[in-house]
């Protein structure tokens, strides 16, 4: 850390914040100094935006001190931060769809004229003024609901400056939703508002474009801090390195890692799945890869990347637009996901308590609720029946409950996701595909699930694993696709996957702005 | 741990020509205003009523749903403040019932007082929103249930304090059955205190930091939290100025009355709300205007009135304004609906 400036703009130390017992944040300090770009980098996970959200006021931290210019503050509302020149633009913009574009960005510090009322004709003006600056084409009397996203997060920056942010401004993700010429037009802004002396703290994944903008990086991994330098002494694999560098031992104590072994674990069967060019018009395409019996496929890739949509395309929740799916060799045309649970494709949603369960309901409605229609004799299911598969699941799947009418919701995580588990396996599928089963549950339930899904490949199932964890893409994947933008950017066997490998395949830009 | 990476975003597939994009917008804006939709539906409902029954274009005849409707205009004004941020308020037909007969009573009491005591019906239907406000607001409970609730209270307590009795219309000063009677310029007063109500709270919600904040927050209630605004403060706000101006209306309700009696304005609470429904205030909160709940609130009046002169049953007119209601809201859910596929479109176009 160097100091060569007096005194930082901004001093974290000690930053702890926890989530019901999962650790974002674990005691992180850095200093950024006045008028620098500074770069916040890392993983998935390893606390970034939970950062921004505590230093901008929208969360406070557990333990720890930030100071200001060297003055202790504690901002207890987004307000109290933007009243001291801290504003941030978060990751997914939250704008009032009802009200246009001038009213989103001065909503609460209105200009107003002598006798307290909004003056709207100097709102609009400094609005189009605004909008000019960031040279964004937008009318200021627009509805914000009819606005695509870039254009959205523009006005999200417009927000940002009409506040002040004359000390520190935060962009989380700014570029995830911009075209590369609407990248080069924010970055012309964050350069001048560096040179008029603002700190700007910029969170990004497409490392490339970093190059030549920031002036120091910040790497954070798993709530730690790892590394504060110059930008000038770090290249892209430097960077990576920083951000992946673990070993995946202190992760998973006591597993043996089989990922050295560089063979698949289970004897591979015959092709369960094959799918050949597939597209969704503005979503993804050309996406190509076959799954067999016994196998784990990993993919691999950023939040955002396209991967649930492919594996909710492949499930028929939103039926492709382009190429084609073959299941146990004949092609099918996608309809509903009633058609594939049918054909025996089976879908585990990421969301599992939005899409996957019932939560009200008991551990043995949930698990024989698609089955309903199978079991049932003219209509009427036999309760001994239900009971009996509902307890064969849970007891395989190891659910710890009191009893099977126990309502999901009192559950943990990680039992919930075996509640869903349950559920699906009870339709006996011959493929499956798992969408960050593991995310958000503790490193034990990890590893379990991690054993139910090599035991079930081994029973000869085909799964399909999307992960954002690297260390699980590793250690579960017999083959590794990765995703970037819609389209695949690489594919690597276990032998030759390697998590910067990944890292790297998953930060390209998939398509450029033609599309 | 919700800190995940966000892809370099899919560029926006439908980066459209200019002229749909704007054209797209116009048809939204457009659905916005409802009132004007509104204005137009109440304009054919005329014509089609004077067609079919020449007094019904009368000047007197006129005057008649005015006054009608006036005091629904106040409450509908009422109404429409709390369902622009998203929640409900179906208790302001106890809050007429208890601030008119409390109200009136202390009126009846200190008759040399004045018309300085219509401040007290106002008072108590403030501090009935303020109960309302801090329920939804600060405790958390969900505008229906709580509102429900207060609802039987309010009522209850109107009972309770009129202990069997009831205001003669008679016992109280000449000024308040005047307020009911006199005119200014020719207009009756409820008609012009129907207008300033409908002014003023325009007023407030259009160029009031205050009034906008009430919109953005039925807009976005999660974008208000990271925006800072001070959600809790600004519902609470939109209850009591709601109490205030039921209030108002209790007061005129009185004025209006022969008696007084615990159970005035039963069923108020749902007239109020096809009022606001009608006159295009989206029950989703964010949008909606006063002169809107205004129209809507003459909207049933006329209708009412039409009906009466074209010799309907009491059955039909029911019929014919739950239709009203329905087709009211119907259009609101479509409207609603092109919204949210719009918000839908913006969001997967980065998928996150």
């Amino acid at each position: 850390m160097s100091d060569r400036a007096a005194t930082p703009r901004l001093a974290l130390s000690g930053i702890v914040k926890s989530f019901g017992g999962i650790h974002a944040l674990k005691g992180v300090s850095f200093d950024v100094r006045p008028g620098e770009i500074h770069a916040l980098l890392g993983e998935n996970g390893a606390g970034k935006s939970t950062l921004v959200k505590i230093v901008s006021g929208l969360q406070t931290a557990d333990a720890g001190e930030i100071r200001l210019d060297g003055e202790l503050v504690r901002f207890k509302t987004p307000m109290e931060a933007r009243e001291a020149g801290v504003v941030a633009v978060y990751q997914d913009p939250k704008l009032f769809p009802h009200l246009d574009v001038a009213e989103n960005i001065f909503m609460g510090v209105q200009p107003l004229d002598r006798l307290g009322t909004i003056d709207n004709r100097r709102m609009y003006r400094r609005a189009r003024a605004l909008l000019a600056d960031l040279d964004a084409d937008l009318d200021p009397t627009a509805m914000v609901a009819g606005l695509s996203i870039g254009e959205v997060q523009f006005v999200e920056f417009a927000r940002a400056m009409a506040e002040g942010a004359d000390r520190l401004l935060f962009l989380d993700e700014p570029t995830a939703a911009l075209t590369p010429s609407e990248t080069e037009r924010l970055f012309r802004v964050v350069r001048r508002l560096r040179d008029k002396g603002t700190s700007i703290v910029f969170i990004s994944h497409r490392l490339e474009e970093l190059e030549g903008l920031v002036d120091t990086v910040t790497v954070l991994r798993d709530g730690a801090h790892v590394a504060t330098q110059s930008a000038a002494a770090l290249d892209e694999t430097a960077v990576v390195k920083l951000m992946v560098g673990r070993s995946l031992d202190q992760l998973y104590p006591g597993e043996p890692d089989r990922s050295a072994s560089g063979s698949p674990a289970s004897p591979r069967g015959p092709e369960r799945l094959r799918v050949e060019n597939l597209g969704l018009r503005g979503t993804f395409d050309g996406i190509s890869f076959s799954l067999h019996g016994g196998e784990i496929v990993a993919m691999a890739g950023l939040v955002g990347a396209g991967r649930s949509e492919i594996a909710q395309t492949i499930f028929g929740l939103t039926p492709p637009t382009t190429g084609s799916v073959f299941l146990d060799g004949d092609e099918v045309r996608i309809t509903s996901p009633r058609q594939m649970l049918d054909l025996g494709l089976a879908y585990l949603p990421e969301d599992r308590d939005g899409e996957g369960l019932i939560p009200r309901l008991s551990i043995l409605r949930n698990i024989v609720l698609p089955l309903m229609g199978r079991l049932g004799r003219f209509g009427v299911v036999a309760p001994q029946r239900e009971r009996a598969i509902a307890r064969t699941f849970a007891t395989n799947l190891q659910i710890k409950a009191g009893n099977l009418e126990q309502a999901v919701a009192t559950l943990s995580g990680g039992n919930r996701q075996k509640v869903v588990l349950g559920k699906w396996l009870a339709m006996n599928p011959g493929v499956l595909i798992l969408d960050e089963p593991t995310h958000g549950i503790d490193v034990g339930t990890k590893a379990q699930v991690h054993r139910i899904a090599r035991a079930l490949a081994e029973k000869g199932l085909a799964i399909l694993l999307i992960s954002s964890d690297l260390p699980e893409v590793l250690r579960m994947g017999d083959r590794v696709i990765v995703i970037a933008d819609g389209r695949m950017t690489g594919s690597f066997s276990r032998a030759e996957a390697t998590q910067e490998k990944i890292m790297t395949a998953a930060s390209q830009r998939g398509r450029k702005a033609a599309a | 741990m919700s800190v995940r990476l966000t892809a370099p975003a899919v560029p926006n597939p439908s980066a459209h020509s200019g002229a749909a994009q704007a054209r797209r917008r116009r048809r939204m804006r457009l659905m916005q205003n409802r009132a004007l939709g509104v204005a137009l539906f109440l304009v054919l409902l005329c014509v089609f009523f004077a067609a079919l029954n020449p007094n019904f274009a009368s000047v007197g005849n006129l005057n008649t749903i005015a006054l009608n409707a006036a005091i629904l205009v106040v409450v509908a004004c009422a109404e429409a403040m709390v369902v622009i941020t998203r929640n409900y308020d179906l208790s302001v037909g106890s809050t007429v019932a208890l601030a008119s007969y409390v109200g009136l009573d202390v009126i009846r009491i200190c008759p040399h007082a004045g018309p300085i005591l219509i401040l007290v019906p106002v008072a108590l239907g403030a501090l009935c929103g303020v109960v309302n406000g801090a329920l939804v607001a600060y405790g958390r409970l969900p505008s229906v249930v709580a509102t429900l609730g207060t609802m039987s209270i309010f009522r209850g307590l109107a009972f309770l304090y009129a202990n069997g009795g009831q205001i003669n219309g008679k016992d109280l000063p000449a000024w308040v059955a005047g307020t009911a009677t006199s005119h200014v310029f020719g207009l009756s007063v409820l008609i012009l205190v129907a207008c300033a109500v409908v002014a003023l709270a325009s007023f407030m919600l259009g160029k009031l930091r205050i009034g906008r904040k009430i919109y953005a927050i039925g807009s976005n209630p999660e974008a208000a939290v990271s925006y800072g605004l001070d959600a809790r403060a600004v519902v609470f706000k939109a209850y009591v100025m709601a109490g205030l101006l039921t209030g108002l209306a209790a007061y005129l309700f009185a004025a209006r009355a022969s008696w007084i009696v615990p159970y005035l304005a039963q069923g108020l609470e749902l007239t109020a709300l096809a009022a606001v429904v009608i006159g295009g205030v989206s029950v989703l909160g964010g949008s909606g205007t006063m002169l809107g709940a205004a129209l809507g609130a003459l909207t049933l009046a006329t209708l009412d009135n039409g009906l009466v002169l074209l010799g309907a049953s009491e059955f039909t007119r029911q019929f014919i304004q739950g239709a009203a209601i329905v087709i009211a809201v119907v259009i609101d859910a479509i409207v609603q609906r092109r919204l949210q596929d719009l918000l839908k479109t913006m969001r997967s176009r980065r998928p996150a």
